[in-house]
């Protein structure tokens, strides 16, 4: 067994002093389910990831690969753990290629921070085309306007999430409604194979053919099948009008039946969120939830001309009304931004009081949404169901002072698991409490296809040095 | 031919009518649309995912190849039987299983022709947006199998953007699901993987496919252009100008004439290039953005922009730009059709290259493409019986595609490697990305049976 | 025909194939059978391997071969229009020059050799359909001399349920007066199924035959009501004369007024005959006619015109393969139910005669009727 000084020196050798620590308090804060890795590494470049990787390789050292932190909670407490590799030093955006609607940038890049440097972005182009960089600069666009563009993504926790942990754990929000998930909109990655070579997959183009798509086996892999460390994302420019609107329901089944009458109708809501009153609660504004109890809210979206976010609100406000909504706020501008903030990070605005709090991802197909929201009525939860994505985000709140408190959300969490079922989904753990996963159904149901998972494991990381045992089925 | 034990034990399992293994029906099951040839030792036309499975895990045992066949239309040598081998016509399998509406999904079996499904979806006001220009022959399977893309892909995504799951065959004849009727599923993403796998991984007997409502407005415009140039600037100062339309397709002047005297389409035949542009969605500003975009047209002076004023008009400007593969052999006999892709704003720059490697070659190169994303048809023109001349287009080909990679795209938007362009794929990928790819096949198909010589070189 | 005949005859029509299928969809021989050995791309690939030596005439090519309907419709969704017709109907040549075409195929040359007809019937029977006519004496409608000639054609001469055709036909022209005669027993094949039988070169001796006889009358025109006999003379037959389908020929009468039409309610629609519609683009005269009937509604099958599927009856493959022939007209008889007409009407004994048997085995109620039957119930003063 190698001891911690030793791979730290051996990692100093390959990375450089500055780039690899295993003073207690950093190990302490990348520990995964409790278990602190020996060492963590924070490699500056794609090359170093692989240089690190390579020894791992030739010490059979188990790596977990590290961005943010921020959803390492989910899946099984690691089987080995030794070296955390942060992506915290791939800081780089490579290539904003506004023009081409595309960017590049590593692994380690927060989520916001390109997203703020994309809105800024002129995608203006010039001629000749094929030489960005020749001085004519002749605009063959000049009289836009400069709007900027964006990842059309909104994953949870996006203050601190990094691209590169979006991508590992296929991490979507609000906003697939409209834009799908990472699968459709990551083109391409160069990650760091389990042997320490760097490979590349995909590209810049939104078509593409050549060869398997890698890419797609690696974006939700967690972790087990190599490093991600250079993601190019498919852009948008930034719609002319946004917007939100808000509805609170006294009922269920009124919020259901508008929800139903929203997607019946021929308009393209970027996102439609049911929201229970706990939900509506933590979110705000106050009235959402007043009286409070009972309330199921419902959160559209709006984005696009002018003319289309206009009709949206006119429709979707008489929708309400005929439902007898009880609220309706309309947000816009810095108000519409917050709340889906806001939104994003309501784990963090329970975690305080909640410390052992289940967050639950259930999977069920798009038309048993009503049927979910009964389901979550009788518990207590944060509830936030995506109705026309088949998802959404249940957090069971374990009973506070009660220390068997969360024993008493395992059964709750296998009679959700057996609802999902039922309707042919199923559901993911995102965040328990270590001591608690053993007993937590954390991937629901084992995959048909789990023997042909196991295999591409078997091929690409035989020696299972990546996030061993942590992924579906203990891969 | 002596008659092999193996085919007798291939007849028990799907009837006699539904093997065939005449010296003609070899030949039959040798071509597809690309240039490539092979022969296949015997064609067979299962009923259901049973008799597939019980052929498949019999081929395995006597280490026979086997093709997964939809209607051949592959550009890319994707079904010839490189190797021989049993070659799985699914002719037979085209029933659409379900629709189902509530959950925006329809279940079909891998026959089906996509316009099919197209048609009966359109009765209940939803599509299936891939619409590759072959949708009234192609078969949704040999789509799943190619990854097709469409016109309306630059907006909607290609195919592996709308399949939701697929029932699967392995080489060894076990039978598994991926994915499924909901849009997450935990675990890697084998139906992301089977997707433009070309039938190398596994052969699909069912899938789940995403359907979504039909937009409530559709508005068709062509752009007629005196030089290629400013077509292609047009493309990217729309995209530019932040409007994502539905298609933006651009044609030439030589495919133009191949297809007029197809179809009279009314493309106007002095021009040097046209562009399809179509918005699509909620009819609210969208005149606006028409608008715009014949702004933008105006500003790269174009010489007439025609709005359809119809569906009959709209069928008929698109019915020109389908047909325009198939049309050009009006010319010549043989075409072979490029795929490379590279980001859009190269375009204008790679296409002058592309035409003056076709005069260095002394070849025609028609040109029709999905403009929008960048994707590039070159259509090389000439005889195939003339001697000489097969080797002279792919070299101008792997020249194309060279000059494609090297302006930073790749080899292939969606017809897909098979045989034709594996030499190629060195041009876009290393050593050490290859062997990931060995890895991927090694987890399906060990022993290396479905579809061998494809894909990865 | 040999080898190097065919080459020169088809081997540029096959390279100018390029396999990119869109024929598939739109062949209904491929649509039954699901193979490629029955399909379009699939006959001009054979084509051109026999041509190009890598295979060699056999039974299996014959099959294909022989189970092409000859409609057409192939060449209709080809872009460079390929005309596969033409090509398989060398093959056939070629096949009948080895000695592999099908027994039924030699069957119906020898005895159209032999009795100038398809019925293996004597000739002279070929106008005992006007016994159908209590009313009229045996050689009604025989002139030495005419203005027009009506060529009843084989099927409507000899096939009890076509009969019905030239009764209407002959009918028609009494009420409005054309001048006509019947060649009766001086008709003989046009030789349009000697061609699907793969003995073109049998072909002349008939031609000579029929342009002489009209000749004799000293016809000015020469009206059809089957639709192959028209394609044939048509494209064939230099004929000096004006040649005219049943349909074009109703339409004319009717615009000039000489058939009084009384109201008929009914919903019906229409099937092209590949011969009249594609083959010969007479598209709008029937459905001209349909709509001068007062009362009558057409309502379009789903694929007409240019699109039409073929009823099963073409190509011969009715005689060779009857199996097949039959579920081709099966997916026409739910394509014409699909539209919820009261009828279909055509203009081609051929397609009704094979619509009509396959619905009587099928047990499925099928209204059928030639567009000169229609008309005739429509006339005024006429009881059917
Ligand atoms: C005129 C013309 C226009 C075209 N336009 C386009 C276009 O716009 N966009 C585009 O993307 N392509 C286009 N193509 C290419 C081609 O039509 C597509 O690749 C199409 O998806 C192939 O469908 P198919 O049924 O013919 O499949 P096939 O050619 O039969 O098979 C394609 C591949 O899929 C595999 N496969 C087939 N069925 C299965 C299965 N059930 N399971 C696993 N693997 C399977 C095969 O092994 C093969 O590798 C065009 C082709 C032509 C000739």
């Amino acid at each position: 067994m190698t001891s911690p000084s030793s791979i730290r020196s051996s990692l100093e050798s390959v990375l450089g002093p500055e780039a690899v620590r295993d003073d207690p308090e950093t190990v302490a804060a990348h520990a995964v389910d409790g278990v602190p890795p020996r060492a963590v590494a924070f490699p500056g470049s794609t090359n170093a990831v692989a240089e690190a990787v390579r020894l791992c390789q030739r010490k059979r050292l188990a790596v977990i690969p590290w961005g943010s932190g921020s959803k390492m909670a989910a899946g099984f407490p690691p089987e080995r753990f030794d070296l955390a590799l942060s992506t915290a030093r791939l800081q780089r955006i490579v290539d904003m290629d506004t023009a081409n609607l595309t960017v590049t940038a590593e692994a380690g890049v927060r989520f916001k921070t390109v997203q703020a440097a994309l809105s800024g972005e002129e995608n203006r182009c010039y001629l000749p085309l094929e030489d960005p960089v020749t001085p004519s600069q002749e605009e063959i666009c000049p009289e836009r306007e400069n709007r900027g563009c964006f990842i059309p993504m909104s994953p949870p926790h996006s203050r601190t999430a990094t691209l590169g942990g979006i991508v590992a754990a296929n991490s979507s929000g609000p906003t697939r409604l409209l834009h799908g998930l990472p699968r459709d909109l990551v083109l391409g990655v160069r990650y760091v194979t389990p042997a320490g070579e760097v490979v590349g997959m995909g590209g810049k183009t939104v078509k593409n053919v050549s060869g398997y798509d890698v890419t797609k086996l690696m974006i939700g892999s967690q972790g087990s099948l190599g490093v991600v460390c250079e993601i190019t994302l498919r852009l948008l420019p930034l719609p002319e009008r946004t917007g939100t609107e808000l509805f609170a329901f006294d009922r269920r089944e009124a919020a259901c039946r508008f929800v139903d009458r929203v997607f019946e109708s021929p308009l393209l809501p970027s996102a439609v969120e049911l929201l229970n009153h706990r939900a509506c609660a933590l979110l705000g504004p106050e009235e959402l939830d007043r009286p409070a109890g009972g309330t199921w809210g419902v959160a559209l979206a709006l984005e696009g001309v002018e003319e289309a976010v206009t009709r949206m609100r006119e429709t979707f406000g008489k929708m309400g009304e005929a439902r007898r909504a009880r609220v309706r706020l309309q947000l816009e501008g810095e108000a519409h931004a917050r709340f889906w903030e806001r939104y994003g990070h309501l784990e963090e605005t329970m975690e305080e009081a909640w410390p052992n709090l289940i967050t639950i991802h259930p999977v069920y197909p798009i038309s048993e949404y009503s049927g979910m929201a009964a389901r979550v009525d009788a518990l207590d939860a944060v509830c936030v169901l995506r109705a026309g994505s088949g998802t959404g985000r249940i957090h069971l709140l374990p009973p506070g002072a009660d220390p068997e408190g969360p024993e008493k959300l395992l059964p709750v969490v296998e009679r959700i698991l057996e609802a999902c079922v039922r309707t042919g989904g199923g559901l993911t753990v995102e965040r328990a409490a270590p001591a608690w996963k053993a007993r937590l159904p954390l991937w629901g149901p084992e995959p048909d296809a789990l023997a042909l998972m196991r295999r591409i494991k078997d091929q690409m990381d035989p020696d299972r040095l990546f996030s061993p045992g942590r992924f579906v089925g203990g891969i | 031919m002596d008659r092999k034990p193996w085919i007798e034990q291939i007849e028990e399992i799907v009837g006699p009518d539904h093997i065939l293994t005449s010296d003609m029906d070899r030949i039959l099951y040798g071509y597809d649309a690309s240039l490539a040839k092979g022969k296949a030792d015997a064609v067979v036309l299962p009923g259901d995912t049973d008799e597939v499975s019980r052929v498949m895990a019999l081929a395995h045992r006597e280490r026979i190849p086997v093709i997964a066949r939809g209607s051949g239309t592959n550009l890319s040598g994707g079904t010839v039987p490189a190797r021989g081998g049993v070659v799985i016509h699914l002719s037979r399998m085209n029933r659409i299983l379900e629709i189902d509406l509530p959950n925006r999904t329809a279940t079909v079996e891998p026959g089906v022709i996509t316009l099919d499904l197209q048609n009966r979806l359109l009765r209940d006001g939803f599509v299936y947006a891939p619409d590759p220009a072959s949708q009234k022959v192609s078969t949704l399977g040999g789509n799943l199998g190619e990854n097709s893309g469409g016109p309306h892909c630059l907006k909607y995504g290609v195919t592996t953007n709308h399949v939701l799951g697929a029932e699967v065959v392995l080489s060894d004849g076990t039978v598994m699901w991926t994915g499924g009727k909901t849009h997450d599923s935990a675990g890697y993403d084998l139906t992301g993987l089977l997707v433009g796998s070309e039938g190398t991984l596994g052969v699909v007997t069912c899938m789940i496919l995403r359907i979504l409502r039909a937009p409530e407005a559709v508005k068709t415009m062509l752009a007629v252009y005196d030089s290629i140039e400013d077509a292609g600037n047009t493309v990217s100062a729309v995209i530019a100008e932040g409007i994502v339309p539905a298609t933006l397709e651009m044609m030439d002047r030589v495919v133009m004439q191949a297809v007029e005297a197809s179809v009279q389409a009314g493309y106007p035949l002095d021009a040097a290039a046209v562009l399809i542009i179509e918005l699509d969605g909620m009819v609210d500003g969208m005149e606006r953005q028409a608008q715009k975009i014949q702004a933008i047209c105006r500003r790269h002076h174009v010489r007439e922009i025609r709005t359809a004023r119809d569906d009959a008009e709209r069928a008929k400007l698109w019915a020109g730009r389908k047909g325009a593969f198939g049309a050009i052999t009006r010319l010549k006999p043989s075409y072979m059709v490029g795929d490379g892709t590279v980001p859009r704003t190269r375009l204008p720059g790679v296409l002058k290259r592309v035409l003056e490697t076709g005069e260095k070659y002394g070849l025609l190169i028609g040109n029709v493409f999905h403009a929008g994303d960048g994707n590039l048809h070159p259509l090389i023109l000439f005889d195939e019986r003339v001697e000489g001349e097969l080797e002279r287009v792919k070299a101008a080909s792997s020249e194309i595609l060279k000059i494609c990679a090297e302006a930073g795209g790749t080899i292939s938007g969606e017809h897909g490697i098979g045989l034709e362009k594996l030499e190629e794929m060195h041009f876009v990928f290393s050593e050490g990305d290859l062997a990931v790819m060995r890895q991927v096949k090694k987890a399906f198909d060990p022993k290396g049976l479905l579809n061998p010589g494809k894909v990865v070189p | 025909m040999n080898i190097v005949q065919l080459r020169k005859l088809s081997y540029d029509e096959v390279c100018r194939c390029n396999r990119c299928g869109f024929c598939l969809p739109s062949c209904p021989v491929y649509a039954v059978e699901q193979r490629e050995s029955a399909s379009p791309r699939g006959r001009n690939a054979i084509t051109r391997a026999v041509i190009e030596g890598r295979v060699g005439w056999s039974r299996d090519i014959e099959r294909s071969i022989f189970s092409c309907l000859g409609c057409g419709a192939c060449t209709a969704a080809c872009f460079p229009s390929v005309g596969t017709r033409d090509v398989v109907m060398g093959d056939r040549a070629c096949l009948a020059g080895e000695g592999l075409q099908p027994e039924t195929a030699d069957r119906l040359a020898r005895s159209i050799g032999k009795s100038h007809n398809i019925s293996e019937e004597d000739n002279e029977e070929r106008g005992d359909w006007r016994e159908i006519l209590r009313d009229v004496p045996d050689d009604a409608f025989e002139k030495d001399a005419a203005e027009v000639v009506y060529f009843v054609g084989c099927v409507a001469s000899f096939f009890p349920m076509a009969q019905k055709i030239p009764v209407s036909m002959s009918r028609i022209m009494e009420r409005a007066g054309v001048d006509f005669t019947i060649l009766a027993g001086e008709e003989r094949c046009c030789g349009y199924p000697l061609i699907g039988a793969g003995v073109p070169e049998h072909v002349e001796a008939h031609r000579a035959h029929n342009l002489r006889k009209v000749q004799e009358v000293g016809a000015k025109a020469v009206v059809f009501t089957c639709p192959s006999c028209y394609h044939s003379w048509k494209a064939s037959y230099d004929a000096e004369v004006e040649l005219l389908s049943a349909p074009e020929f109703l339409e004319r009468l009717i615009q000039e007024k000489r058939l009084p039409l009384k109201e008929l309610r009914a919903t019906v629609t229409y099937h092209d005959p590949c011969d009249l519609g594609r083959q010969s683009g007479v598209f709008e005269p029937p459905r001209n006619v349909l709509q001068a009937i007062p009362g009558l509604r057409l309502k379009e099958l789903p694929n007409n015109r240019q699109m039409s599927v073929c009823c099963g009856g073409g190509g011969n493959v009715e005689m060779v393969n009857p199996e097949l022939s039959g579920r081709v007209a099966q997916m026409k008889i739910e394509e014409i139910r699909s539209t919820g007409a009261d009828m279909v009407v055509s203009s081609c004994q051929q397609c009704l005669r094979t619509m009509l048997t396959r619905a009587r085995r099928e047990k499925v109620p099928l209204v059928a009727k030639d567009l000169t039957e229609l008309v005739m119930e429509a006339l005024e003063g006429e009881t059917s």
